[in-house]
């Protein structure tokens, strides 16, 4: 059976159908609603198409209205006046329209992107039962270390409290299709992990029904025996081949093999991420048979990405509790690995977002103020429309009209408001969200289903209702306060009893603007300064004029040490004789790059005893000898590597300051040897230099401990290549492909993009943040100048007739200019001073989101105060000035 | 007040739709009929303020059928064409037929 139609739309369409067709038309909206299956999202669209037609049809008949009773027709009347009512004063309704779609914009394009990241479930079966798991070490302050081999398959035969449990990691691999090669990204998955995350094949089997086949790869994760199936993404499959149907059963050739697809994904599977083109099944266990690995897989390679189901009925408290049963049992058997290692279960959910989620909260918290100031404005304009229309109110008050229906005219006119700004508003969304998602950083999970859907509408439409009555209800409860007497003597009137509560009100809100609008130019003020200082930051590295690629050499063609050294050597040479290069170097892993080979190793001062566990790790990168030249990375102690550091030559390594500072505090590292367990035995190296210390993972992080081992002494397939060029790097990249080609047709370069795209990639969460907070703060500010203003000039149009008998007794214009705008004045002042204290109280919620900056950074605060006073004096110096300017004469005819 | 006794294009599609379904011409069906046969779409809004207004110029009349599930226990609206919507009809054809009258050689040309 399906599913109604939604309820509120089906209210909102028979609100606005007139009572004779309401039955018939929602009855045949339904009919078809069920009848063609369409969506709920259908109905919305049809409802309100509809609901807008009738009332349209209203408005341009605008007969006149019948004397009834009924409270939906007198609902229907109050509309209608309420649309008349602000076609009268088309200025302020436009005004107001306004102020309530950048309010209503701003917040749908947000919530739309709260909505698909931080709310919407995941797209698997009961996904609140999926848990990532990770391993922690007090200790050494390890909160989210990935599992190891070994570990990995204890906690595979937890079934007692696991539905599944599944393990991958990702690497990239070159794709060869008729001719031409590309790299893929694949992702090798051991365990059940479709299963697990509970998504079938939309085409064949992820597995063959005798068994789970799976191949098995080494250390460097090169494939070395067993099945060679794949699992194909469905956007690979349309992209790369056609979404031919005929694909499954089909072989690739990955690395020069050939692998048979086994199936496709459906296009709404996207785990670990949307860039997986291939999963490649893993028999994890049979990896690490034999080679070496006398205790089974490993326990301390911990590098594994790792997700579990949690069984039926069982809840995360009670498998966190089996699993430090575990880890303790572990610790005990194999205390060398996992001596003060524990187990950690988090739902998927929050771990997806756990990095965006905090500055997606900002945003809200941002998006509310401003949505709060554009309400303060609005009532303000209405309190002060209120003001001309008291005769209004009392000639209506007088025919009978009590004080509740006289609120409620005034509401509607608010809610109609509301409405319309709330309808620009979604457009204004619709608008920006699409330049909103393509200014975001691309690591926010989830972006790629942020749409403007049925969730949104509905949020979009209470959002304008609310702020409707929120910014009605003072004015409407104001302006039918009404007092027969003095209203109706009044004529069209102004000043009088009501007046001062009015102009109380309005201060409020003024006061109330300036102090939101302070608290987010604060919030934006700190994330500018923390950005800058980001960018302040010495990265280790001269990242100018950086061309950086990556080579995957293929396994069959260049598997021995001495192929790879070869053929680096020679795309080095070719690519260092291109004209306006003037360094070229290779490494394994890059700074600021997450493609590389990444791993670090337990290292000890040479000649002191094996501290076991205890031991601290380093980064252990492979650099051919110009590497330190060509990154602009300053050696600060001994010699950089030579090509005389053969193969053959003694084995010797760089170390960073870092490590440095740690092993040899007081001495010069060079001459003296390091212990590294590295390559299966814990051999002793030569230090030969000190390079200076670089930030790897972005300009954020603290240098680690690295150590540098010349290629040729141990050559790698796979190296970042890095290109210093004369001038502007991205000249050079067609070049560069071309040698390479020529070099080898079979291995072309990938991910060719400067080294200043990889650090703005890195600094995009933070620059995102800056750009969309800044933006809300010029919106806050923009909204509250008008407030002032608006403010100003109706104090000084009130005030015109006493302004006038002023001048005319003598007083000097200056005097009135300094009477008007000190009013002004003290509000702003009154509204900077408690912006002040709620910003200083709200900083702190930030603080963990700012780099180097404190909360209470008396600069930033010092500036906004400065640029919100100033921009209050400004706003309120134009309508004292024209105040001032008054010609007595006229002001006093003026009654 | 001369207007009222044309009929716009889409009062007379409405209206010959309205004919030809006879007993079964409610919302729904009328909307497909027009759209089946003009192969053009008929917002739903316009269809139902144009049966409204057919309806009130005395041109339509209309009865409610029972309830039924498939429409959330609502009753459908049946329209019938009255006399004067026939008559309606017949005027709007004959004047545009005296419209078209000797314009073939012209308009052939097209």
């Amino acid at each position: 059976m399906k599913t109604r139609p939604p309820r509120p739309a089906q209210r909102l369409l028979a609100r606005s159908l007139p009572e004779a067709s309401r039955e018939a038309v929602l009855g045949d909206l339904e009919e078809e609603y069920y009848l063609a299956a369409r969506s709920r999202l259908w109905y919305w669209r049809h409802a309100l198409a509809l609901a807008a037609s009738f009332l349209w049809e209203r408005l341009r008949l605008a007969r006149p209205p019948r004397p009834r009773g009924r409270p939906a027709d007198s609902l229907r009347q109050d509309v209608r006046f309420a649309l008349r009512s602000l076609a009268k004063a088309p200025g302020l309704a436009l005004v107001a329209a306004l102020t309530l779609a950048l309010g209503v914009g701003a917040n749908t394009a947000i919530f739309s992107i709260v909505h698909a990241v931080l709310l919407r479930p995941l797209p698997y079966p009961e996904p609140g039962r999926l848990v990532l798991l990770h391993e922690t070490h007090a200790a050494q302050g390890r909160g989210r270390a990935q599992p190891s081999p070994g570990n990995f398959l204890d906690y595979r035969a937890q079934v007692e409290v696991f539905d599944g449990v599944a393990a991958w990691y990702q690497t990239s691999r070159t794709l060869r299709d008729a001719g031409a090669a590309a790299q893929v990204t694949t992702a090798q998955v051991a365990g059940d992990f479709f299963r697990t995350l509970g998504v079938a094949p939309a085409l064949g089997r992820a597995f063959t029904p005798d068994g789970e086949p799976g191949a098995t790869f080494n250390m460097a994760n090169i494939y070395s025996g067993g099945d060679r199936v794949a699992v194909m993404s469905h956007a690979f499959w349309r992209r790369g081949f056609g979404g031919d149907p005929g694909i499954v059963g089909r072989d690739v050739l990955l690395d020069g093999q050939s692998w048979r697809v086994l199936a496709v994904m459906p296009a709404s599977f996207a785990f670990p991420d949307p860039g997986v083109d291939l999963w490649l099944p893993w028999d994890l266990a049979r990896s690490y048979a034999g080679k070496g690995f006398a205790d089974g897989p490993p326990r301390d390679f911990r590098f594994l990405n790792v997700i579990a189901r949690l069984g039926p009925g069982v809840t995360r408290e009670r498998a966190q509790e089996r699993m430090a049963a575990v880890a303790a049992g572990l610790a005990e058997r194999h205390p060398r690995d996992n001596q003060g290692w524990g187990v950690r279960l988090a739902p998927l959910a929050d771990e997806l977002v756990r990095d965006a989620r905090p500055a997606l909260l900002v945003l809200c918290g941002a998006v509310g103020c401003v949505l709060l100031i554009s309400c303060a404005n609005v009532a303000g304009l209405l309190l002060a429309r209120a003001a001309g229309r008291r005769h209004e109110m009392a000639v209506r008050a007088a025919l009978g009209a009590s004080r509740p229906r006289l609120v409620r005219q005034l509401l509607t006119e608010s809610v109609v408001l509301a409405v319309a700004g709330g309808a620009a508003g979604l457009l204004l969304a619709s608008a920006g969200l699409g330049l909103l998602v393509s200014l975001a950083p691309a690591d926010i999970p989830r972006l790629d289903e942020v749409r403007i859907d049925a969730t949104v509408l509905s949020f979009t439409l209470g959002v304008a209702v609310w702020t409707g009555v929120v910014f009605g209800l003072a004015p409407a409860l104001q302006g039918s306060r009404v007092n027969l007497t003095s209203g109706l003597k009044e004529g069209g009137g102004k000043g009088g009893a009501g007046g001062r509560a009015r102009h109380r009100m309005r201060g409020l809100l003024v006061v109330s603007e300036l102090a939101i609008a302070l608290v987010l130019l604060v919030g934006a003020g700190l994330f500018a300064r923390s950005f800058a200082r980001i960018l302040a930051v010495d990265p280790g590295f001269d990242p100018r004029n950086l061309l950086v690629m990556r080579v995957f050499l293929n396994t069959a063609a260049y598997g021995s040490g001495a192929k790879s050294h070869q053929y680096y050597q020679q795309l080095l040479a070719r690519l260092g004789a291109l004209p306006g290069v003037t360094a070229v170097a290779a490494t394994t892993v890059l700074p600021m790059s997450d493609v590389g080979i990444d791993f670090y190793r337990p290292y000890w001062r040479g000649g002191e005893a094996d501290p076991g566990g205890q031991a601290p790790k380093a980064g252990i990168r492979m650099v051919t000898p110009e590497y330190f030249q060509t990154m602009g990375i300053p050696v600060r102690a001994g010699r950089p590597f030579t090509a005389s550091d053969r193969a053959d030559a003694p084995a010797v390594v760089m170390v960073n300051e870092e490590l440095a500072r740690q092993v040899w505090p007081a001495e010069s590292p060079v001459g003296r040897r390091l212990v590294i367990d590295y390559k299966g035995g814990k051999y002793p190296y030569e230090v030969v230099g000190v390079a200076g210390d670089t930030r790897y993972y972005g300009l954020k992080s603290r240098p680690q401990p690295e150590i540098f081992i010349p290629h040729a002494q141990n050559p790698y397939l796979a190296l970042n290549v890095v290109v210093r060029g004369a001038a502007d790097p991205l000249r050079l990249a067609k070049a560069v492909e071309r040698e390479a080609l020529a070099l080898d047709p079979a291995q072309p370069l990938h991910s060719v993009v400067t080294m200043d795209q990889l650090m703005a990639e890195k600094a995009a969460p933070d620059r995102f943040a800056m750009t969309l907070l800044g933006l809300l703060a010029v919106i806050a500010l923009l909204l509250a100048a008008v407030g002032i203003y608006g403010l100003a000039s109706h104090l000084a149009g009130q005030r015109t007739h006493e302004i006038g008998v002023r001048l005319a007794l003598g007083a000097a214009p200056h005097d009135v200019f300094r009477l008007l705008l000190g009013e002004s004045l003290r509000l702003a002042a009154l509204g900077l001073a408690l912006g002040m204290v709620a910003a200083a109280c709200l900083a702190r919620l930030v603080a963990g989101l700012l780099y180097e900056v404190s909360a209470a950074d008396p600069l930033t605060f010092a500036a906004v105060a400065v640029i919100l006073g100033g921009v209050s004096l400004l706003a309120a110096l134009l309508p004292a000035r024209r105040a001032m300017r008054v010609d007595p004469i006229s002001a006093l005819r003026y009654e | 007040m001369n207007r009222q006794t044309f009929l716009g294009e889409f009062e007379m599609l409405v209206l010959l739709a309205a004919v030809r379904l006879g007993e079964g011409a409610y919302g729904v069906t009328i909307r497909r009929e027009i759209e089946g046969r003009t192969g053009r779409g008929v917002g739903r809004g316009a269809l139902y303020v144009t049966l409204d207004r057919l309806e009130q110029k005395g041109y339509l009349g209309s009865r409610l059928a029972d309830p039924t599930p498939e429409r959330g226990g609502r009753a459908r609206r049946y329209y019938r064409v009255e006399r004067a919507g026939l008559a309606a009809l017949r005027e709007s054809r004959a004047m545009i037929s005296r419209m078209w009258q000797g314009l073939e050689p012209q308009l052939g040309k097209f």
